[in-house]
């Protein structure tokens, strides 16, 4: 149960963080955005306040010194630059290994100080200069705040102490501590706090920094002023005020105290400020709203945080398919006791049809905005074109397209390699660019689109582009391809996708090593993708990413051979046709000549040793092979089918010339065929043979 | 708790009962017609549907290399289900016969008598006497380790004798 809380927590801080990198880096354009210096340090507030429920130490340390920062930002203390971006956006690197890590002891101690050190430097100078500024900040009134933690609060992580030091920023404060044995039987601790603060904000924003313990504390404004302005206010404190034993007692005297001083204050600063006119920016300074602060109290309340996003709107149709089939199973056992088999039949043919619309709806529940892989994007694109003078404006493009979770989290790193190539080789310096009368700021842009049942990823960058002869020359250098070979521009371009296949001369330090192409391709594969390039020489470079909707379901093909079924996805087949092997023209090898190409073949029921008469006659499959193509055998074709993918188990996943295997209509089993590894279990030798005649 | 009882399902193989813990038992039920799996080592006899799963069955005579079972033996599967590489693993095993449900604590189960064993060891938790005869509790998980390193090495061999055919054919 523990953990489960904890997995739960561990994802919300994630959230939060890549919520917060993307706010940072939008405030960085952005600079004046008050709304995003607010959702930044409320999202630190809710990290530091459930990190230390969850016995994150370090984690809550780091939030505060890191929400401290943007309280200053807030105030108009600090203003955002450059400089206090890179260093938010490290703490977020920090904050996130944190909470990655198995245990927070496992990130070095040096990490954190550095930080902290590097945030202390920030805000000692802001502390310096913070008595000029200090006349623009009149507080708007002064706060009784009364604070009766429950007993159960260190069980519930809150330490009091890390509670309180939030109020470090402000300057006028009194914070006094009470003891009062009587209040252990009312389950609250014997420990209660008083606390005397002026403060720019109402009550209701001051309670923002009770956020976990909203019923445990009672706020009430005594003045609407700043009370310690009031020369005598500290003695009357002490003296009178403390000596009282009640806290009714010492609200009611403070509230008289503050009214008669009130009279006093406004005729000194009428006296004082006779001849000053009011700062204009006092009016425009922003302060949060009631209803902001309500939002994040919610949001706390959202403990229970889901992994999967689903509109409302598709669980009520799926609660409703559910019922609508309820209701046609019951109808169908009353028919079935009548024997009215003509109703039987209607009533089969409405059950598989809900049945086919709850599997539509249900997959859905899997698909998610291909949006949610961006934010870690745009930090590498600002890291990498600051690291190497560039400069890159990155453009999305239908980032509302959806796609299974699993796919979306495994094509996250692929597209960031694509990205970096793009940035490092694709996109010219702006000296460069100016020169080949190009804009200075280079353009990337992130497309997505649904292609029938696939989504469509597109990485097009308006760089140098790849030059297919200078491709095509390394090819041959370094033995990929014969010198005399007739490629098409596109053959030429899949070459760049071959294992060890590089055109870096030099490593850099951003890509080139080791993770190539071959890498990022045989990624794409393995979610039953596709990936192309094309390019044009000083006009750019584009990226195509094939992918499928979702992984549980696959169109294929019903063939059979011998007793055996197998089904061969869809997208893999160019096209099918009846050959006799009889008459085939064999080639050396596993091959044949067909259509004046020689293309390798697998016969199926020989390469598994299916017994039986199989004849001569065959159906051929032409498989898309990526760089050749291949084709298989089969007895029998029987027609499209959609298959659930069914694994076999951990124990079988070496067995990998198959996706898995299915379930058919007759309750039987076929195995799915992944062409792709079949290809390269078998044909691997064939790889580097002469691809023409 | 060496004293805790927990329960072992007895089965008969050629002239040997074994016993397996039932705790990673799902079900023993009849024997199945099954789909082979190709390129999968001689004791994967194949799969059959579950309860909507496709599940792998494992002869344990083959695997063990105690004679086949004359034609036309009634034969039973025990579907069995392990977490693996926090994958879950459904599993059936090819018995002979059910025999006995019993109750056994650690203290009952007995060093195995390495000497004369034609059984991998490894596979062998103890051995507990029972109606007088000697009967071996199994380490399915042990044997199950030691199916995917079979299937392993026959999906390699596959791979390298395909290759061989091919340059012999060239």
């Amino acid at each position: 149960m523990y953990e489960d809380l904890k997995n739960e927590f561990i994802s919300e801080v994630k959230d939060l963080l890549a919520k917060t990198e993307q706010n940072l880096l939008l405030l960085e354009q952005d600079a004046q955005n008050k709304k995003l210096v607010e959702d930044i340090f409320r999202s630190m507030h809710t990290i530091k306040g459930s990190a230390g429920i969850y016995g994150y130490t370090k984690t809550v340390e780091v939030a505060h010194t890191f929400e401290n920062l943007f309280s200053l930002i807030r105030d108009d203390k600090l203003s955002v630059d450059n400089k206090i971006i890179s260093l938010a956006l490290k703490a977020v690197d920090v904050l996130s290994s944190l909470i990655t890590a198995k245990s927070e002891e496992d990130i070095p101690a040096s990490v954190i100080q550095e930080l902290m050190d590097e945030i202390d430097i920030i805000n000692s100078q802001i502390k310096e200069s913070k008595n000029i500024e200090k006349k623009s900040d009149k507080p708007l009134g002064t706060y009784y705040i009364l604070f009766e933690p429950n007993a159960d609060i260190t069980e519930r992580g809150i330490k009091i102490d890390t509670l309180l030091s939030d109020f470090d920023s402000f300057e006028h404060k009194i914070i006094t501590k009470y003891t009062d044995k009587e209040r252990k039987a009312q389950g609250k601790l014997e420990d209660f706090y008083e606390i005397i603060v002026a403060s720019q904000y109402s009550a209701d924003d001051l309670k923002a920094i009770f956020l976990f313990t909203p019923n445990e504390v009672q706020i009430t404004q005594i003045a609407d002023f700043n009370l310690f302005d009031d020369e005598k206010f500290l003695d009357f404190y002490q003296k009178a005020v403390k000596t009282l034993t009640t806290d009714s007692q010492r609200l009611e005297l403070l509230k008289n105290y503050a009214d008669k001083a009130k009279e006093r204050i406004a005729q000194q600063s009428h006296a004082e400020n006779k001849n000053e006119p009011e700062a204009p920016q006092k009016a425009s300074k922003t302060i949060i709203g009631h209803d902001e602060i309500k939002q994040v109290i919610d949001e706390a309340k959202q403990k229970y945080l889901q992994y999967i996003k689903v509109p409302a709107k598709r669980l009520d149709l799926l609660l409703s398919l559910v019922s609508e089939l309820i209701i046609s199973n019951s109808q169908l056992a009353e028919n079935t006791v009548k024997r009215d088999y003509e109703q039987i039949l209607q009533l089969s043919e409405s059950i598989s049809k809900i049945i086919n619309e709850i599997k539509e709806t249900t997959l859905h529940l899997r698909l998610i905005e291909i949006k949610t892989i961006l934010p870690p994007y745009y930090r590498l694109i600002r890291d990498l074109t600051l690291k190497l003078g560039k400069k890159v404006d990155f453009i999305v493009e239908g980032t509302d397209t959806h796609i299974d979770k699993t796919i979306v989290d495994k094509i996250s790193m692929p597209v960031m390699h694509i990205l970096r190539n793009a940035i490092d080789h694709g996109i010219e310096t702006p000296e460069e660019r100016r020169k080949k009368g190009k804009r200075e700021t280079g353009i990337i842009r992130f497309i997505s689109y649904y292609s029938n049942v696939n989504v469509i990823i597109q990485i097009q960058d308006d760089g140098r582009g790849i030059d297919p002869q200078k491709v095509r020359q390394v090819a041959i250098e370094k033995g990929f391809i014969n010198a005399d070979a007739k490629l098409s521009k596109k053959e030429i371009y899949d070459l760049l996708f071959l294992p060890g296949f590089t055109m870096a001369k030099e490593i850099t330090d951003i890509s080139g090593r080791g993770v190539g192409m071959d890498a990022i391709k045989n990624a794409i594969l393995d979610l039953r993708g596709d990936i192309e390039i094309d390019s044009e020489v000083d006009l750019g470079t584009s990226i195509t990413i094939k992918l499928p909707l979702t992984l549980s379901i696959i169109e294929t093909l019903h063939v059979s051979s011998g007793k055996m079924h197998f089904l061969v996805p869809l997208s893999n087949i160019i096209r099918c046709e009846k050959v006799d092997l009889s008459k085939l023209q064999k080639h050396s090898g596993q091959r044949i000549v067909f259509e004046d190409k020689i293309i390798p073949y697998i016969d199926i029921a020989e390469y598994f040793g299916i017994q039986g008469n199989h004849g001569n006659e065959r159906q051929m499959l032409l498989i898309n092979g990526g760089h050749q193509a291949f084709a298989l055998f089969f007895d029998k074709i029987y027609g499209e089918y959609q298959a659930v993918i069914k694994n076999l188990g951990p124990i079988f996943n070496n067995l990998d010339i198959f996706v898995g295997a299915s379930i058919l209509g007759n309750g039987s089993v076929a195995y799915i065929i992944d062409t792709y590894k079949l290809q390269k279990k078998f044909l691997r030798n064939t790889l580097n043979i002469n691809q023409n005649i | 708790m060496k004293n805790e009882k927990s329960t072992y399902l007895f089965f008969r193989l050629h002239d040997e009962i074994f016993g397996v813990n039932v705790n990673n038992i799902v079900e023993s039920i009849e024997m199945q017609e099954l789909t082979p799996i190709p390129h999968t080592p001689e004791f994967m006899k194949g799969v059959f549907v579950f309860r909507g799963h496709v599940v792998p069955v494992i002869d344990l005579r083959k695997k063990f290399m105690i004679e086949e079972a004359p034609p036309g033996q009634k034969r039973y599967i025990i579907i069995s289900s392990f977490e693996i590489k926090e994958e879950q693993q459904t599993m059936g095993f090819i018995v002979d016969k059910l025999i006995d449900v019993v109750s056994l604590s650690e203290y009952d189960i007995n060093d195995f008598p390495e000497i004369g064993s034609r059984y991998n060891i490894e596979f062998v938790k103890g051995v507990v006497k029972y109606k007088d005869e000697l009967t071996i509790i199994l380490n399915i998980e042990k044997i199950l380790s030691s199916v995917e390193a079979d299937i392993i090495k026959k999906a390699t061999s596959n791979v390298n004798s395909e290759a061989h055919k091919q340059e012999e054919n060239e």
